[in-house]
C-alpha cells in the first residue's frame, strides 16, 4: 500500500488507514490515500466496492472504525461535518426543494452580509454557466442544471476540500461528457482540491490527475491514468481497467 | 445524542402524566389496603362475564375494522387520488367525526335512531355504524395518503402487458395498497376495541367494551382490583394491535417507492363505483346524524326557528357559565393543550424518524413508537383516577389545578400529532441534512433550514389534529377535578342531563361540531395543495 | 412555539405552586384532625361538589362575605364517581366539604370514614330523622328528588288506553314494549329505579320482577337524557316510548300556559333520592366545611334549590315555587329502603340485575 500514499510530497489530505464498518460488514478496509493541494483525485470502483463509503468517511458522515483523516497534518477525525469545511456533492436528490436556486447556492454563505452573498451567488453561476437563474424553483431544473448548481453550491464557500460522489452517474451519456469537462474545469479554475467518486473510467480518466482503483473495500492502486494503464500493481486492476 | 436529549422532555411528560399514574392505579388493583389482592384480579378474570365482553370486544372492533376498510378504499381512492373540486373539504369533513365527543355522537345517533329506524337501536348494528362513523377517516387518510404518493409506473407496466383496470387494481395497485390498509385496519381495530362513550350509548345494556366494563368496575363498584384485571387485558389487546400496525408500516416504508408528490388523476365516468360508494358514506352515514343534531336544534315547539342559538350568550339557571363563554374556556383549554402537544410531538416524531443503525436503536425506538401511542389506548378512568392518586405531592399536586385539562387533553392529542407529523419528517431526504452539514451548517442550523421549513407543511393537519381533538375530549377532562371552567364539551353533558334545556344543548352541540369542522378544514387547507394528509 | 410551551410549563409551575396548602399540611399529619377533637381552620375553603351543583353568584359572595373565608369549588364527577374520588384521595384530601352524595352511596362513603361528623343546628331534629342517612351525622341532607316513572297523558288519552298507575300494572300485556328506563350501572335514576323495585318487591323478589319487565319489552338505556330526550314520546323526539323513568318535577317544564301538562309523574313508583353535604375528614379546613354547610341548609340557599339544582329542599322554611310545590307534591309515600342496606347491597343488586335483563 505504501505506493498509494508516497506520490505526493506535502498532502494537504491524507486518509490513513481508514476502515468504516456497518455491523459486521467491512466496507472500507484499511485504505490510505494523499491529496496534493489543488490535485484532483479520483476513486474508481465497481458499485458496493465501498468508495462512497469512504468519501462519507472523509466528510465526517460515517464514523471510522479505524484509522484517521488528517487535513494539513491535523487529525481531523473527531471534527463533526459542518465544521471540517469539506463540502460534499451527491450523485442527484440533494438540492432543498423548499429553496430557489439562489437559496441553495447561497446556503453555505449565510455569515456573508446579503449583498456579497448575492454577489458571489451570481458569480458562481456565472461560471457554471447559468446566470440569471437565482430566482427558478429547483423543481424546473433539468438534471443537468441541476447538477450545475449543486457544484455551483459546493463551491460557494470557498470549501477546503471538494468531495464529489457520482455526481453525473443520474446523467445521459451525452450531457455527462459535456459536464465532465466543465466540472474539471470549474473545479481547477477554484484551486479546489477534490476527491471523486466515480464508476465511470472514462470519466475518471477525463478528470483527474490521479486514479485510485477501489475493490471490496480496499484500494488496490493509486496512480496517474497513464501509468495506471502501462503498469497495473496486480492483475485485479489490469482486470478491471481492460 | 442528539435524538436522546430530544426525547427527554417528551419522556418526562409521558411518565409524569401517563404512565406513573396509570401504572400506580393498576398496582392499587394488585395491592389494596390488605396487601397483595391478585387473587381478586384472577377472580375477575375467570369470569364467564368478563370473557363474554372480551369476545364482545374483539368482534365488535374486528367487524368495525372490516366494514370500515370496505367502505374506506373507494374513498381513500375518491378524496386522495381523483382530482375534483371540494375534495380537501370533504377530506376534512370526513375528518370531523374522528374528533367529536362521544357524548355529542350518542345523541346524533340516537336521535337519528328514534322513529323509522328505532327497530337498530340498541342493537349491534347500531354499535357498528358508530363505530365506522368515528373510524371511516382513519382509513381513508392511511391508505389516501400512501396512495396519492404511489408511483404509478407498476400500473401502466401492467396495462401494457393488456390487464384490464379492474385487474390492475387486484394485482398490482392492491397489493402495494397493503401495508397501507393493514396499517389503517390495525389503527382502526385499536380505536373500536377501545371506544367507550358511543358503546355505551348506543349498546345500550347488551353491547360493552372492555373499556365500558372499566368503568363499570371502576366508577360504579368502586372495584379496583377488577378494574385493574381489565386494564391489563385491555393493554395486552392494544399492544397487540400496535404491534401489528408497526409490522405493517415498517413494511409499507421498506417495500414502496413512493413519489415526493401527490399525483392526482382526473375524475372519469369510470370511478362511478367510488362516487357512489363514498357520497353513500359521506351522506348516509357521517351527514345524517349530524343533520339530525341540526334539525333539533332548530325544532322549537311544533315549527322551527334559532331560538336556542339566540340562548347560547344567555346564562342558564345552575350553570355558571354560558355556552359562549365554554367556548371561550375550550379554545383557551385547546389552544394550551395543542401547544404542547406540538411541542412534544414535534419532538417525538422527529426521533421515531431515525433510523438507527443498531438493532438496539431500533427496538427502543419501536418501544418508544408504541409508548407514545398508549394514551389512544387507556382507560380515561384508569388515567383520571391515576392523576388523583399520583399527582398528589407539591410540587406536583396539580389535581385540582385548571392546568390539567390541557395537559390531559394534550395527552390524548399527542399520539395523532406524532402519527401526523411523521411521514413529513421521513419525507425529508437524509442527503438535504448531510449536503448542508457539508456545507457548514451544524445540527441547529439544520433544523431550522432545512428540517423545519418541511415540519411546517405537515403543521397544519397536526394542528387541526390537535385542537380538534382538544375541543372535543370529554372522557378524560370528565374525570378530574376542575374549578368551575367548564368546556364545551361538558356544557353539553350537564344541558343534557337537564330537563328543560335540550334544544339548548343540541345548538351547543352544533357549535362544537362547526368548530371542529372549521379546525379540521383549516388544517387541510393550510400547506402546500398537493401534499397528502397522512396518519402514518 | 418554545415560547408557548415555556408559558405553559411556567403555568405548570405557578399552578403547582398556588395549589391548595390543605395537602401540605394533609401530607404531614393526615390522622391529626382524626385523632383531635379540634377541627382544623383556615383562611380558604375548597369546596368538592358534583357537575350538577349550582349556587348563584350572589350567595357565593353572600357566603364568602359573611365567613371571611375564600372559597374555592371544584367539580367532580357523577355522584358514584365523587364518592370514590373521595375515597381515592383519603390520604391527601382534594377540599374541605363535599355536596352531592346521595343515598345511594351514602352508606359508603360513611363507612369509607372519608367523613367528619358535623352536627348542624339549623335544620330541626324532625327534618334530620326524617333525611338523615344514619344517626352519625357524617352527612347533612341538603336536598331531595323523587325519581317516578313519568308517562304522555296525551299518548294514552289518543290511544284511549288507561295510564298505569302502579309497579304492578308495568308487566301487563297492555303495557308492552312502552316502558323505558335506565341502566342502574351507569346511571343514577336509574339505580334509585332499582332500589324502589327492591323496596317495593323485597330481595331477591325484585330479580322477578325485572323478568316480567323484561319480558314485557321493557327498554333499557344508557342515561336520562336518552330516555327522556330520544324513546320518550313527549321528549321532542322522535320516540315511541310514552313511560319513562324520570323525575316527580319533570311534568312541570313541559307546562302549557293554561297550567296543565301533557305529562305527569305516577307518585306510586317513586324512590326519593336525597343528596347530602358532608365535611371531609383530614381536609384543611373542617371549621369551615360545617359553616358553609350550614349555610347550604340555611333558608336563602333552600329556597333558590328547586331553580339550581331541580331538587327539593329538605329545610321547610325555605320558599318555593307555587308550580314546584303543585307537582313534587303528588309523591307523598315514596318507597323507602335505608342507606345501610343500600349501600351494602347495591353492588349485587346491579350484578343480579345485569344477569337477569342483559344476560
Amino acid at each position: 500500500m505504501d505506493c498509494a500514499v508516497g506520490a505526493v510530497d506535502r498532502p494537504v489530505l491524507a486518509v490513513d488507514g481508514v476502515s468504516v464498518a456497518y455491523g459486521e460488514l467491512l466496507a472500507v478496509d484499511g485504505v490510505s490515500l494523499a491529496l496534493g493541494a489543488g490535485e484532483v483525485v479520483a476513486v474508481l470502483g465497481a458499485s458496493g466496492c465501498g468508495k462512497s463509503s469512504l468519501l462519507r468517511a472523509v466528510a465526517g458522515l460515517e464514523p471510522l472504525a479505524a484509522g484517521r483523516v488528517l487535513w494539513e497534518g491535523e487529525d481531523v477525525s473527531g471534527v463533526p461535518a459542518h465544521r471540517r469545511g469539506f463540502v460534499m456533492m451527491f450523485q442527484d436528490g440533494q438540492l432543498f426543494p423548499h429553496l430557489n436556486v439562489a437559496g441553495n447556492v447561497g446556503y453555505g454563505l449565510w455569515r456573508l452580509p446579503r449583498r456579497e452573498r448575492e454577489a458571489r451567488v451570481a458569480e458562481l453561476l456565472e461560471l457554471v454557466g447559468l446566470p440569471g437563474y437565482q430566482r427558478r424553483p429547483v423543481s424546473e431544473l433539468s438534471g443537468g442544471q441541476a447538477q450545475r448548481v449543486a457544484l455551483a453550491r459546493s463551491l460557494a464557500p470557498r470549501p477546503r476540500l471538494l468531495l464529489l460522489d457520482e455526481p453525473l452517474s443520474a446523467l445521459d451519456r451525452r450531457l455527462r461528457r459535456q459536464l465532465v469537462g466543465a466540472i474539471g474545469e470549474i473545479v481547477r479554475s477554484t484551486g479546489t482540491p477534490a476527491l471523486y467518486v466515480t464508476h465511470d473510467q472514462d470519466e475518471a480518466f477525463a478528470l483527474a490527475d490521479r486514479v485510485g482503483v477501489m475493490d471490496a473495500g480496499r484500494l488496490l492502486q493509486v496512480d496517474s491514468p497513464q501509468a495506471l494503464l502501462d503498469d497495473p500493481a496486480s492483475p485485479e486492476v489490469a482486470e478491471f481497467l481492460s | 445524542m442528539a435524538p436522546l436529549t430530544l426525547s427527554l422532555a417528551p419522556i418526562a411528560f409521558f411518565a409524569v402524566f401517563f404512565a406513573w399514574p396509570v401504572a400506580t392505579l393498576v398496582g392499587r388493583g394488585f395491592w389494596g389496603e390488605d396487601g397483595f389482592t391478585g387473587q381478586a384480579v384472577v377472580e375477575v378474570l375467570s369470569s364467564a362475564r368478563t370473557w363474554r365482553i372480551i369476545g364482545q370486544t374483539l368482534g365488535q372492533a374486528a367487524a368495525a375494522t372490516v366494514l370500515a376498510v370496505l367502505l374506506g378504499i373507494p374513498g381513500a381512492c375518491l378524496l386522495y387520488r381523483r382530482k375534483w373540486p371540494g375534495r380537501r373539504l370533504v377530506r376534512a369533513f370526513v375528518a370531523v367525526p374522528f374528533v367529536l365527543p362521544s357524548v355529542v355522537v350518542g345523541v346524533a345517533f340516537r336521535s337519528l335512531l328514534s322513529g323509522p329506524l328505532e327497530f337498530l337501536d340498541g342493537t349491534f348494528w347500531a354499535v357498528l355504524a358508530a363505530l365506522v362513523f368515528f373510524n371511516y377517516s382513519v382509513v381513508v387518510r392511511t391508505v389516501g395518503a400512501l396512495w396519492a404518493r404511489l408511483d404509478t409506473r407498476a400500473q401502466d407496466a401492467a396495462r401494457t402487458l393488456g390487464a384490464t383496470g379492474r385487474r390492475v387494481f387486484w394485482t398490482v395497485t392492491l397489493p402495494a395498497l397493503a401495508p397501507a390498509v393493514a396499517a389503517g385496519a390495525a389503527l382502526t381495530f385499536l380505536f373500536c376495541a377501545t371506544a367507550f362513550g358511543v358503546v355505551l350509548v348506543l349498546g345500550q345494556t347488551r353491547y360493552g367494551t372492555v373499556e365500558t366494563e372499566i368503568y363499570f368496575q371502576a366508577v360504579t363498584l368502586l372495584d379496583l382490583p377488577a378494574a385493574a384485571g381489565l386494564s391489563i387485558v385491555q393493554l395486552a389487546i392494544v399492544a397487540a394491535a400496535l404491534l401489528i400496525a408497526n409490522r405493517a408500516r415498517a413494511r409499507s416504508e421498506r417495500a414502496l417507492r413512493l413519489r415526493g408528490d401527490a399525483a392526482e388523476q382526473p375524475l372519469t365516468g369510470r370511478d362511478w363505483p367510488q362516487v357512489v360508494v363514498t357520497a353513500g358514506v359521506v351522506v348516509g352515514l357521517l351527514a345524517a346524524p349530524l343533520g339530525s343534531l341540526l334539525w333539533r336544534s332548530v325544532a322549537v315547539g311544533d315549527g322551527f326557528g334559532l331560538g336556542n342559538y339566540a340562548r347560547l350568550g344567555e346564562a342558564v339557571p345552575g350553570l355558571a357559565v354560558t355556552v359562549w363563554d365554554a367556548v371561550g374556556n375550550s379554545l383557551l383549554t385547546a389552544l394550551l393543550a395543542t401547544a404542547i402537544a406540538l411541542f412534544l410531538g414535534a419532538q417525538v416524531s422527529y426521533v421515531l424518524s431515525r433510523r438507527p443503525a443498531s438493532a438496539l436503536g431500533r427496538r427502543a425506538l419501536g418501544a418508544l413508537d408504541a409508548a407514545f401511542m398508549l394514551p389512544l389506548g387507556v382507560s380515561a378512568v384508569t388515567v383520571g383516577f391515576g392523576f388523583l392518586i399520583t399527582l398528589n405531592r407539591p410540587p406536583l399536586d396539580l389535581r385540582t389545578s385548571w392546568v390539567l385539562v390541557p395537559i390531559a387533553q394534550a395527552l390524548v392529542a399527542l399520539p395523532l400529532v406524532v402519527r401526523t407529523l411523521l411521514p413529513t419528517w421521513r419525507a425529508i431526504d437524509p442527503r438535504w441534512r448531510q449536503a448542508a452539514a457539508t456545507l457548514g451548517a451544524g445540527p441547529g442550523r439544520v433544523l431550522a433550514t432545512i428540517d423545519a421549513p418541511y415540519l411546517l407543511r405537515g403543521l397544519g393537519l397536526a394542528v387541526g389534529f390537535a385542537f380538534a381533538t382538544s375541543l372535543g375530549e370529554f372522557g378524560a377532562t370528565s374525570f378530574l377535578a376542575r374549578p368551575d371552567r367548564p368546556t364545551l364539551p361538558v356544557v353539553v353533558y350537564r344541558l343534557l342531563s337537564r330537563p328543560d334545556n335540550f334544544g339548548l344543548a343540541m345548538a351547543a352541540c352544533v357549535v362544537l361540531t362547526v368548530l371542529t369542522a372549521a379546525v379540521m378544514a383549516a388544517g387541510e387547507l393550510v400547506g402546500p395543495p398537493n401534499r397528502a394528509g397522512a396518519l402514518s | 412555539m418554545r415560547k408557548l410551551f415555556a408559558a405553559a410549563l411556567l403555568a405548570v409551575a405557578l399552578a403547582g405552586c398556588a395549589a391548595p396548602a390543605a395537602t401540605d399540611s394533609a401530607t404531614a399529619s393526615p390522622q391529626t384532625a382524626a385523632t383531635t377533637d379540634a377541627p382544623t381552620t383556615s383562611k380558604k375553603l375548597t369546596v368538592l361538589t358534583h357537575q350538577s351543583f349550582a349556587l348563584s353568584d350572589e350567595l357565593k359572595a353572600e357566603f364568602a362575605k359573611a365567613s371571611g373565608l375564600e372559597v374555592e369549588y371544584l367539580a367532580l364527577d357523577s355522584a358514584g364517581a365523587l364518592v370514590n374520588q373521595l375515597v381515592l384521595t383519603k390520604d391527601a384530601p382534594l377540599g374541605d366539604v363535599v355536596f352531592g352524595i346521595d343515598n345511594t352511596f351514602a352508606g359508603r362513603a360513611i363507612e369509607a370514614g372519608i367523613l367528619r361528623p358535623h352536627a348542624t343546628t339549623v335544620l330541626s331534629a324532625d327534618t334530620l330523622a326524617k333525611y338523615a342517612a344514619d344517626d352519625s351525622s357524617s352527612l347533612t341532607p341538603v336536598d331531595y328528588g323523587d325519581v317516578c316513572l313519568n308517562i304522555d297523558d296525551e299518548w294514552f288519552a289518543a290511544k284511549k288506553v288507561a295510564p298505569p298507575a302502579t309497579l304492578d300494572d308495568l308487566v301487563k300485556p297492555e303495557y308492552k314494549d312502552l316502558l323505558v328506563v335506565t341502566n342502574p350501572a351507569t346511571s343514577s335514576p336509574g339505580l334509585a329505579f332499582l332500589v324502589a323495585t327492591v323496596g317495593a318487591k323485597g330481595d331477591p323478589g325484585y330479580l322477578d320482577y325485572w323478568k316480567q319487565l323484561a319480558a314485557n319489552g321493557v327498554k333499557v338505556v344508557k342515561g336520562w337524557e336518552d330516555a327522556y330526550y330520544t324513546d320518550f314520546t313527549a321528549g321532542g323526539g322522535k320516540g315511541t316510548r310514552p313511560i319513562v323513568l324520570s323525575y316527580a318535577s319533570s311534568p312541570m317544564y313541559g307546562e302549557a300556559d293554561d297550567g296543565t301538562a301533557p305529562t305527569s309523574a305516577l307518585p306510586k313508583t317513586c324512590f326519593r333520592q336525597i343528596e347530602y353535604a358532608g365535611v371531609v375528614k383530614g381536609g384543611q379546613n373542617e371549621a369551615g366545611a360545617g359553616e358553609f354547610i350550614d349555610f347550604l341548609v340555611g333558608k336563602a340557599v333552600q329556597s333558590t334549590i328547586p331553580d339550581q339544582m331541580y331538587m327539593s329542599p329538605v329545610n321547610p322554611e325555605a320558599t318555593v315555587p307555587a308550580a314546584w310545590e303543585k307537582y313534587t307534591g303528588v309523591v307523598t309515600a315514596p318507597i323507602e329502603v335505608d342507606a345501610a342496606t343500600i349501600s351494602s347491597d347495591n353492588e349485587r343488586w346491579i350484578k343480579d340485575w345485569t344477569q337477569v335483563v342483559v344476560g
